[in-house]
C-alpha cells in the first residue's frame, strides 16, 4: 500500500471533524444534484481481481489464491461494464471450483482453522452443526453481501454435516460447504436489486444490500465488509448522514488504493499487458520483468498523485514525477540504483522526478502507453492515436476495413520512408485509409520519440523523428507539448467523469443521467479535478443508486453522455 | 572589550570576505570547466585474454584432450597404460552414473612428496613436467610494455601495427589449447564461458572516461577504475543490458585514477598500476604492472578496448588449479603443465631470492556498456541525465 503512515493518520485525525463538515456538505451536494433516471438494473459477474480482494479481505492475506478464471470482456471501454454481458461456461465453472476447493482447505488447514473458524468443534471427526453455522453465517455475510436466509444457511450446514459424516472430519466438512459457497452465483454474481424509492414517488432506488455492494466495488473493488453491511441492515446507509459516514470511512482506508488501482487498471486497459510481446531481437531490453514494473509504475504514478498528492488528474499527462526499478531505469536510461547491492534487478522501487524539459514527464511516455499500444516490432501512431482517442478521450474510433494494405507502413527499413510518419504519410494516399488516420495519426505522431519498447529515440534509420502534430486544433511539436494539449483539452476530464461513473455502475450512463454526468463534469472542474473529490460525489449521490422505472427503461438511450464522449471519429 | 570585538569582527568579517572571494573565484573556475568536462561511465560487460591465433602457432599440435591428459598423468607417475585405462573408464562411469568424483583420485592425487601422495593441483611441482605445449608465431595482440621493441628477442609482433616488442606472453601460455584459439572476430570459447559464469555473479566493474572534449585529438582524459556493489544486468538475449546503475564500492584496492589522451580518436593511457578485485571463479584479483590501456568509444555509447599489463602468474595459475580436475576434465588443460609453463613464460618481476619471474606480460580484450555509476551510500539515484 502506498497510503502512508503519515498520510493514513492525517486522514484519521481529520476524519471527525470530516464526518461533521460532511453531514453539511452531502447535504449541500445532495440539494445542489440534478434529477436523473438512474439506469437498468444489472448482474456483474466477479472480476478475478474482485474475486481476489474479496477474499484476502474476508480470510486475510496469507493464502494462496492462485488460479485463473475466464476472461473478462471489456465494453464501452471498461471491463466493469463488461462484467454485466458475461456468464460462466462449464469450463470456466470448473476453474472456479478447483480454486475455491483450495481456498477451502486452506481456511479451514491447521495454520488458520485457530483464527478464521470462531469455534472448535466438540468432536474434531464429526460434524458439530452449532460451530458449522457459526462460521458459515459468519463468512458467508461477507461472501454473499448479505446476511443468508435461514434456508441458505441451512442448506450450508447440511452439506457440512453430512460431509462432515462422510469424511470423518469437521473441518473438510466445513470446506466443501465453504466450497459450494464460493462457487455459488450469490457469490460469484453480485445483482442490483430495487425498491421503491420512498424520496422520489414512483421512482426506484436499489435497495440498502446492493447499494452497499455499489458503493463498496466502486471505492475497494471488493465487497462490503461487516460495517458497510450493518449499515444496509440498519437502514442508516440509505439516510445521507449513514452513507456520508461510510463513504468518508471507506474513502479513509488504504484499502481505497486498491479500488483506484483496479479502476486505472481497467480504464488504461493495463490487464492488455498480459498479452504484450516484444520481439526481443529488436528490444531485448522489454522483457516480461520490464513490462510487469511497467504496469505497476503507472499504477503507483497514479496512486501517488491522485491519493497521496490529491493532486488535479490533468496533472498526470504532465507530472515528472513517476516510481521507477532499476530494470525500467534501463529502459528510460536514466540512473536508478538498485535496493539491493547485490542484485541490480531487484524491484526496489524508487520515487523519480524527471528533470525540466525531459520529454518523459508525464502518463503518454511511459511505457505503459507507449509500449502496450506499440507492435511487437515497431511502434504505431496509429495505435497510439487511437488508445488516446479511445482511452483517454472517450472516443469511438472504426475499425479498419478488412481489407488494408499495410506493405508500406510495416516496412520499417523502407528505401524511401524512412520514419513512421513517412511511412503513415504513404499509407494516407490509400483514401479509403485516409478518412480515420488523419485523425489519429497525428496525435499518436506526437510519441515517436518513443520506440515500441519505450525507450527514448531521437532518430529513426538515421533520419530526424519529427513528433509535431496537431490535437482538436492545438498543435504541438514534441511529446510534451502533446502532453500539455491532452491535459488540457475539455475531453479528457469528461471522459475520466464518465468512466468512473460507468465504472461504479457497471454500465454507461444514459440519457436520464445526463444532466447529473453534467454536473459532475462541472463539479470535477470546481473541485480542482481531484479524483477523490470524484469519487465522494459520485458515492454519495442519489442518482448513482437510482434505478429506472420501467417506463423509463424503455425509452432508455444506452450511450454515453458527456458530450465529447458521444463523438465518433469519422 | 569593544575594541577588540570591533577588531574580531573586521578581521572575520574579511577572512569571510576573502574566503567567499576565493570560493566565489574557484567555484567560477571549477564550473566553467565542468561546463565543458564530460564523463562518460561504463560497466565492463566482456573481459578476455587477447588472442589471435595463427596456423602457424603449434607446429607439433595442440595440447591433449582430457583422456590423454588422465592417461599421461597416470602413465608418467608409474601407473601401466593398461591399468590407467582402467582407472580412467572406471571414474568417469562412476562420475557419469552420479557415483561422485572419488574414483579420480589416482588423477587428483599423482603428486608425489616424500613417498606420499599428494594433490597434484595444490603441489604441481611434485609431479614430472608433462611437457606443455606453448605456441610459437610472429604476432599477438597486446602491447610493447617493457618498452624493449624489436630488441626483445621473446616478444611478438601486432598483426594491426606491426610494432615489434609485443609483451603478451599469456597468449604463448594458452596459445595451443584448444578453448582458447581464436582470432578476432571470433572469441576463445572457454574464456567466454568463464566471463559468462562470473559476471552474473561477482560485482560488476566501472570504468569512467572524462575528457574537456571527446572530439579533440590530443585532449586530456581522466580514467577511472572501480568495482561495483551490484552485478550486471542481463537483457532479453542474455547480453549485459545498458544504462544500468551501480553503487560504487568504495574499497580504496580497486579505485584507479590515471590520466590518458585521445590519438587519432583512440583513448590511450599508460599507469605504472591497476588493480581491481577479480572473484574465486575467475582470476581473483588483476593486480597489473606497467600497465597500457587503450579504448574506443563508439558512436553507439558502448565501449572497447584492451588493456594490458604485467599480471602475477600464480593468480592465473590459481584461476584454473583451484579446480583442477573440471579444468582437466572439461577445459582439456593440464595443470600440472599450465603451471609449469606459466613459470617458464612468466617475464617479468624476478623473485631477488630465486631469480624466478613472478609476471607475465598479458592483454585482455575489454568491452564496455553505457552505465550510471552512483556513489555507495547515495539513497536516491535521481540525477538529471
Amino acid at each position: 500500500m502506498l497510503l502512508s503512515k503519515k498520510l493514513l493518520s492525517g486522514i484519521c485525525g481529520g476524519l471527525a471533524a470530516a464526518l461533521l463538515a460532511t453531514e453539511f456538505a452531502g447535504a449541500a451536494l445532495a440539494a445542489s444534484e440534478p434529477e436523473s433516471t438512474g439506469g437498468n438494473l444489472i448482474v456483474r459477474r466477479l472480476s478475478a481481481d474482485q474475486y481476489t480482494a474479496t477474499l484476502l479481505s474476508v480470510f486475510g492475506q496469507d493464502l494462496d489464491l492462485g488460479g485463473r478464471f475466464e476472461p473478462d470482456l471489456r465494453e464501452s471501454g471498461l471491463l466493469a461494464v463488461g462484467a454485466s454481458r458475461v456468464s460462466v461456461t462449464s469450463t470456466g465453472l470448473e476453474r472456479y471450483e478447483a480454486t475455491a476447493r483450495a481456498i477451502a482447505e486452506q481456511v479451514v488447514d491447521e495454520h488458520h482453522r485457530a483464527t478464521l473458524v470462531p469455534c472448535t468443534p466438540a468432536n474434531a471427526r464429526a460434524a458439530d452443526d452449532t460451530c458449522a453455522s457459526a462460521f458459515l453465517s459468519n463468512v458467508g455475510r461477507l461472501l454473499y453481501r448479505r446476511s443468508l436466509t435461514p434456508d441458505e444457511l441451512a442448506v450450508q450446514v447440511r452439506v457440512a454435516h453430512t460431509s462432515a459424516g462422510t469424511v470423518k472430519s469437521f473441518y473438510d466438512g466445513l470446506s466443501i460447504s465453504l466450497a459450494m459457497m464460493l462457487t455459488s452465483p450469490q457469490f460469484l454474481f453480485y445483482r442490483d436489486v430495487a425498491e421503491p424509492d420512498p424520496g422520489n414517488k414512483g421512482g426506484l432506488r436499489l435497495t440498502a444490500h446492493s447499494k452497499a455492494s455499489r458503493l463498496s466495488f466502486l471505492l475497494w473493488n471488493a465487497g462490503p465488509d461487516k460495517e458497510l453491511i450493518a449499515a444496509a441492515e440498519s437502514g442508516v446507509l440509505h439516510t445521507p448522514k449513514g452513507l456520508n459516514r461510510q463513504v468518508e470511512r471507506m474513502m479513509s482506508s488504504p484499502r481505497l488504493e486498491t479500488g483506484v488501482r483496479a479502476f486505472f487498471s481497467d480504464m488504461l486497459q493495463l490487464d492488455n499487458f498480459s498479452l504484450l510481446t516484444k520481439d526481443t531481437a529488436i528490444y531485448p531490453k522489454f522483457t516480461i520483468d520490464v513490462a510487469r514494473d511497467a504496469r505497476e509504475q503507472t499504477l503507483r504514478t497514479v496512486v501517488d498523485h491522485l491519493l497521496l498528492r490529491d493532486a488535479d488528474y490533468r496533472q498526470l499527462f504532465t507530472t515528472p514525477n513517476t516510481f521507477l526499478t532499476p530494470l525500467l531505469g534501463t529502459v528510460y536510461e536514466v540512473p536508478v540504483a538498485p535496493v539491493d547491492e547485490l542484485d541490480s534487478s531487484s524491484a526496489g522501487w524508487q520515487p523519480f522526478s524527471f528533470p525540466a524539459g525531459d520529454p518523459r514527464a508525464g502518463f503518454l511516455a511511459q511505457a505503459s502507453f507507449v509500449a502496450l499500444h506499440s507492435h511487437p516490432g515497431r511502434s504505431s501512431p496509429t495505435l497510439r492515436g487511437k488508445a488516446l482517442r479511445e482511452i483517454l478521450l472517450c472516443q469511438t474510433v472504426p475499425d479498419p476495413p478488412a481489407n488494408v494494405d499495410f506493405t508500406i507502413v510495416q516496412d520499417t527499413k523502407h528505401a524511401t520512408y524512412k520514419t513512421a510518419r513517412d511511412r503513415v504519410t504513404a499509407h494516407l494516399l490509400n483514401p479509403v485509409c485516409a478518412g480515420c488516420h488523419k485523425l489519429i495519426d497525428p496525435m499518436g505522431l506526437g510519441l515517436e520519440n518513443f520506440d515500441s519498447s519505450g525507450a527514448y529515440r531521437a532518430t529513426e534509420n538515421g533520419v530526424k523523428i519529427d513528433a509535431s502534430g496537431e490535437i482538436n486544433g492545438t498543435k504541438f511539436t514534441n511529446a510534451a507539448e502533446l502532453a500539455r494539449a491532452v491535459s488540457a483539452t475539455p475531453q479528457t476530464a469528461s471522459c475520466l467523469v464518465n468512466r468512473v461513473y460507468a465504472y461504479g455502475a457497471g454500465r454507461p450512463a444514459v440519457q436520464g443521467e445526463a444532466d447529473f454526468i453534467k454536473h459532475l463534469e462541472s463539479s470535477f472542474a470546481g473541485d480542482g479535478y481531484r479524483l477523490t473529490a470524484l469519487l465522494r460525489r459520485i458515492a454519495t449521490s442519489k442518482a448513482f443508486y437510482r434505478v429506472a422505472a420501467p417506463e423509463t427503461r424503455k425509452a432508455e438511450l444506452p450511450t454515453q453522455l458527456a458530450s465529447q464522449s458521444q463523438e465518433t471519429v469519422k | 572589550m569593544a575594541a577588540w570585538k570591533i577588531n574580531q569582527d573586521f578581521h572575520g568579517g574579511l577572512v569571510r570576505c576573502l574566503a567567499t572571494s576565493v570560493a566565489a573565484v574557484a567555484i567560477a573556475v571549477l564550473s566553467s570547466q565542468a561546463a565543458r568536462a564530460e564523463t562518460r561511465d561504463f560497466a565492463f560487460s566482456l573481459f578476455y585474454p587477447a588472442t589471435y591465433t595463427q596456423p602457424d602457432n603449434c607446429p607439433q599440435g595442440a595440447n591433449p584432450r582430457t583422456h590423454d591428459i588422465y592417461k599421461n598423468a597416470l602413465v608418467t607417475t608409474g601407473t601401466p597404460p593398461d591399468e590407467a585405462e582402467r582407472i580412467i573408464e572406471t571414474a568417469v562411469s562412476a562420475s557419469g552414473s552420479g557415483g561422485g568424483n572419488a574414483g579420480f583420485k589416482p588423477i587428483t592425487e599423482r603428486g608425489k612428496f616424500n613417498g606420499q601422495a599428494v594433490n597434484a593441483y595444490a603441489n604441481p611441482l611434485t609431479v614430472p613436467d608433462p611437457g606443455f605445449k606453448t605456441a610459437v608465431g610472429r604476432y599477438a595482440l597486446g602491447f610493447n610494455l617493457d618498452g624493449r621493441g624489436a630488441a626483445d628477442a621473446g616478444a611478438f609482433e601486432h598483426p594491426e601495427t606491426h610494432e615489434k616488442g609485443i609483451d603478451n606472453q599469456l597468449f604463448r601460455v594458452y596459445g595451443c589449447l584448444a578453448n582458447y584459439q581464436a582470432t578476432p572476430p571470433a572469441q576463445p570459447n572457454y574464456p567466454l564461458e568463464t566471463w559468462e559464469m562470473v559476471a552474473g555473479t561477482m560485482p560488476a566493474w566501472l570504468l569512467s572516461v572524462s575528457a574537456e572534449d571527446f572530439s579533440k585529438d590530443g585532449s586530456e582524459v581522466t580514467i577511472t577504475i572501480d568495482r561495483a556493489l551490484n552485478r550486471l544486468l542481463r537483457d532479453g538475449k542474455g547480453h549485459p543490458r545498458s544504462h544500468a546503475t551501480f553503487r560504487v564500492d568504495h574499497d580504496p584496492r580497486s579505485h584507479n585514477v590515471f590520466k590518458g589522451k585521445i590519438e587519432n580518436g583512440v583513448i590511450k593511457a599508460s599507469v605504472p598500476k591497476v588493480y581491481f578485485m577479480g572473484d574465486q571463479f575467475f582470476i581473483p584479483d588483476f593486480d597489473f604492472t606497467q600497465v597500457k590501456l587503450e579504448l574506443k568509444l563508439e558512436d553507439s555509447g558502448h565501449s572497447h578496448g584492451t588493456l594490458g599489463g604485467y599480471l602475477p602468474w600464480i593468480g592465473i595459475y590459481y584461476q584454473h588449479g583451484a579446480n583442477g580436475l573440471n579444468a582437466e576434465t572439461f577445459r582439456g588443460m593440464d595443470m600440472v603443465g599450465l603451471y609449469r609453463a606459466l613459470m617458464r613464460t612468466a617475464d617479468a618481476d624476478p623473485d631477488p631470492a630465486t631469480g624466478q619471474n613472478r609476471r607475465i606480460s598479458t592483454a585482455w580484450f575489454m568491452e564496455l556498456v553505457p552505465a550510471f555509476t552512483i556513489p555507495a551510500e547515495q539513497a536516491n539515484a535521481n540525477v538529471p541525465k
